[in-house]
């Protein structure tokens, strides 16, 4: 019961901050790297 | 703070006691009861980043509001994590039969490891908002 527990409350904090980190990963990547490229006129 | 500073001045400084207890163990006699990880110091890390996000999303102006709430957000539910499990660390000195230390440990490194993806989203975000305003 105890393991169940730990398992769950450490499962939803890691999963949210990792699933945070990644979806910024993936949006800072799109949005503003793109741009700068752009403007670099490397793309 | 450019994402090559964040790495030498927060994780690299922040895996200080790790590096240290490993080279402490590697002098140490192989009779020395001395753990090679601990809880402690990995429940650091995590601290000394989450800290660390919430300092640097205060200084800047130029994010999103919501996406700066967010990732403060975020960043205070794991203070409160890892003061949490600080904590733990302490009882499971003052009464070791009570604490699961192997659980405790696992426990660190799994959110330790997700304060580092997070952390490394938000410093990556920033260099890029600062790199985009000195280019514009």
């Amino acid at each position: 019961m105890s393991l169940a527990i730990v398992l769950a409350v450490t499962g939803v904090i890691g999963a949210l901050t990792i699933g945070v980190g990644v979806v910024t990963i993936v949006e800072t990547r799109k949005r503003y790297y793109h741009e700068y490229l752009e403007r670099k006129g490397r793309k | 703070m450019t994402l090559a500073k964040w790495f030498v001045y927060t994780v690299l400084l922040a895996l200080t006691p790790i590096l240290m207890r490993l080279l402490v163990v590697g002098l140490s006699t192989s009779i020395a009861p001395i753990r090679w990880l601990n809880e402690t110091d990995v429940i650091t890390f995590g601290l000394i980043l989450a800290i660390t996000n919430i300092s640097g999303l205060e200084g800047d102006t130029k994010s999103d509001r919501d996406w700066k709430s967010k990732q403060v957000g975020v960043s205070l539910l794991n203070v409160a994590a890892f003061a949490t499990l600080f904590a733990v660390s302490l009882f499971a000195e003052i009464a070791p039969a009570n604490v699961s230390r192997g659980r405790l440990l696992a426990v660190s490194v799994f959110l330790a490891a997700g304060c580092a993806i997070h952390s490394y989203s938000i410093w990556e975000r920033l260099a890029a908002i600062r790199t985009r305003s000195r280019v514009a």
